[in-house]
């Protein structure tokens, strides 16, 4: 499972970065609090596929397609 | 000058907080290269730096690689006494990621560092407090709480920051994580110990969001930020753009007076006031958008607007970020140029920067309103309701907005992607809600103006006395016996298929270097004077001089279009790194605004 397979209000616990996701953007993630072990919430899901937004660490973020799917998770 | 360096994540209120220990005075200052908005401010004897604001050491937009230079470069000079790190309460997790890495930065360079844990208040509110002598032992620096916005605990701050500053080397931090150690466990585990429940925190800012960012309501809200955004530029500058007409009128008239008839006076009435003059009338309305702009970004609506565009401008090849730059774009290109720097992807960042220009800035104002009131009569009104000569304006925004986003779709397709540069992602932080403070708000839009005018005003300068000197010379002749007029017979040919004779066409050409010279130089062809100050006047003229329909309506989009400013070329060159596709875009949009006019001449 990824990110982008949550609904509104699901919970889930990070598993891991798709491997070929480049160094900056896999780095900068991780600063975001995207990391194996990290429980997060889905706050939003936007219609026609729009970003994603997460809950996690005190912060909210969205995020889009691309990279949502390379984020593995476990419910 | 001993100097004060103030680093933070961006939302952590760090420009308000620089001007609650500045006050009034402060400038900000362009470094060479890149240009790099660093405010300085004077704090008692230091001088206080705010640095451009990043989430990251390690940077991965443009603009935060350039804030992470700056950063780098601040630290290890000898005058900095003092690293002010500035966090969010209401964020501390991720604001500890950053202040980390600066914590380990001044170490290494043996520089004293005061962590300031900002908008305390939003925690106090909640009966919740941060224990910052605890942390203050843990993080082995100094740790103070406060609230720029309702002011506690600033007054203390400020003496103990001093206190530290002069303290040389006294509080340089004497641990620090290692340099290959991630700032992240570290961040998280303080955050959890000190930080307050963050669901608390959000409570609030995800019931709004529910509203803000919802299918249907979401929309709808959108819709009417940007209507009441577009309506107000019109009726609120409007009266503050009649007042510094008024005010230029005047000075002209009373220079006028005081100077001695003959070459002189014409000099300074006609090119001076008429041409310089003339594009001061636009600053109002750059203002006015900036504040309003700059009142949505502080409120945290702006990063939602970004969110909401996100899918539909992608479709073009764009990215939600790209919304931002975009809406500046209607104000003043060069700034906008300047805030695609946020946009993650350089392919997508490119796109943005060389479409922005198609955005009806405000020096296409005058033009309009010309051409708009020749063409459509004041009276006239849609169903009753709306005004006619309004719904055209809007319609002209609209059409620039409409062949941007098709230019978008083709320069997606054509444009060569860097496969080694790999395609950044979409990732936004969604800021508190928060209510704007009016003092950084000012500050940002005074000087909205005062760059405006410093950039804009030698070129205009430069095209006024050139028009006036051909147009002037050979001394004591008519208009179509002088330099300017043999130019302008030897280019009519262009300007035929558009519908237009040689006092258009020359108009035009002039306006290539800055499309504001239009009305100006029209008004001197059409051999009336006071042209700017008195458009209704021209107007009239225009319609008694015979426009055909067609002529004028491709004139008017010609002008949507044609990328008519030497100053967004020279911005384009800088930021793109290539003079070769910023003279080609300048051609290129010059091409296809003509291509328009001639067609609509044919049709209509």
């Amino acid at each position: 499972m990824t990110l982008w397979d949550l609904s509104t209000g699901d919970l889930a616990t990070v598993s891991g970065i798709a491997e070929d996701v480049a160094d900056n953007v896999k780095l900068r993630l991780v600063e975001m609090g995207i990391q194996k072990g990290r429980d997060l919430k889905c706050v939003r899901r936007g219609p026609f596929n729009g970003p994603i937004v997460l809950q996690l660490g005190g912060s909210v973020f969205a995020l889009e397609q691309d990279i949502a799917k390379k984020v593995g998770i476990r419910q | 000058m001993q100097r004060i360096l103030m680093v933070g994540k961006p939302n952590s209120g760090k420009s308000l907080l620089f001007n609650q220990l500045t006050g009034l005075r402060q400038k900000v200052a362009n470094y060479p290269g890149v240009t790099v908005e660093v405010k300085c401010g004077k704090c008692e004897q230091y001088e206080l730096v705010d640095l451009p604001g990043t989430y990251s050491l390690t940077g991965i937009t443009r603009d935060e690689e350039i804030a992470v230079n700056e950063i780098t470069r601040c630290i290890t000079r000898d005058d900095t006494a003092l690293i002010l790190c500035v966090l969010d309460a209401s964020r501390l997790e991720r604001s500890f990621v950053l202040a980390l890495q600066v914590q380990r930065l001044a170490k290494n360079h043996n520089k004293n560092v005061l962590f300031a844990i900002n908008f305390i208040d939003e925690v106090r509110r909640l009966g919740e407090d941060i224990d910052v002598d605890a942390l203050s032992k843990e993080l082995g620096s100094p740790v103070m709480a406060l609230s720029a916005r309702s002011l506690e605990g600033l007054h203390e701050f400020k003496q103990s920051m001093l206190k530290l500053a002069r303290q040389k080397a006294g509080h340089i931090p004497h641990k620090a994580l290692a340099d290959n150690q991630s700032t992240v466990p570290l961040s998280r585990k303080l955050a959890h110990r000190y930080g307050i429940q963050f669901d608390v925190v959000l409570k609030n800012q995800n019931q709004f969001d529910r509203f803000l960012l919802h299918s249907w309501s979401g929309c709808l809200i959108f819709s009417a930020v940007m209507f009441v955004l577009f309506q107000s530029i019109f009726t609120l500058a409007a009266p503050l753009m009649d007042g510094t007409e008024a005010i230029i009128e005047k000075l002209a008239i009373s220079v006028s007076y005081v100077a001695p008839e003959g070459i002189i006076t014409d000099f300074l009435h006609d090119a001076v006031f008429g041409g310089v003059g003339a594009f001061l009338v636009f600053v109002p309305q750059i203002m006015m958008l900036t504040l309003i702009i700059g009142l949505l970004e502080d409120s945290g609506y702006l990063a939602r607007a970004a969110l909401i565009c996100h899918r539909p401008l992608s479709y073009v090849g764009l990215s939600g970020r790209s919304f931002i730059p975009y809406l500046s774009g209607h104000a003043c290109a060069i700034p906008a140029i300047l805030a695609a720097r946020t946009i993650e992807s350089p392919h997508k960042r490119l796109i943005t920067m060389l479409t922005i220009p198609l955005m009806s800035c405000s020096a296409r104002l005058p033009v309009y309103a010309l051409l708009v009131a020749v063409l459509v009569p004041a009276e006239a009104s849609f169903l009753g309701v709306f005004n006619l000569q309004g719904a055209a304006f809007f319609g002209l925004y609209f059409f620039g907005i409409i062949i941007a986003l098709v230019v978008a779709q083709l320069l997606n397709r054509l444009l060569p992607r860097d496969i080694e540069k790999s395609d950044l992602p979409f990732i936004l932080e969604l800021p508190t809600y928060r209510l704007p403070h009016w003092k950084p708000l000012i500050h940002k839009t005074l000087n909205s103006g005062v760059v405006f005018i410093k950039r804009a005003a030698p070129i205009i300068f430069l095209v006024s006395v050139g028009l006036w000197t051909l147009g002037y010379f050979p001394a004591n002749t008519s208009l179509e016996a002088s330099w300017l007029g043999q130019i302008g017979q030897l280019v009519e040919p262009v300007f035929e298929p558009m519908g237009l004779d040689w006092r258009y066409g020359l108009a035009i050409l002039m306006s290539f270097l800055a499309r504001e010279v239009f009305v100006g130089a029209l008004g001197t062809l059409l051999g009336m004077d006071e042209a700017e100050d008195n458009i209704a006047g021209l107007a009239e003229k225009v319609q008694t001089d015979g426009l055909a329909l067609g002529a004028g309506l491709g004139l008017v989009l010609f002008y949507v279009v044609a990328l008519q400013c030497v100053a967004t070329v020279a911005v384009l060159k800088g930021e793109t790194g290539s003079s070769k596709l910023a003279w080609a875009l300048y051609i290129a949009y010059g091409v296809l605004a003509y291509g328009i006019a001639v067609l609509v001449n044919a049709v209509v």
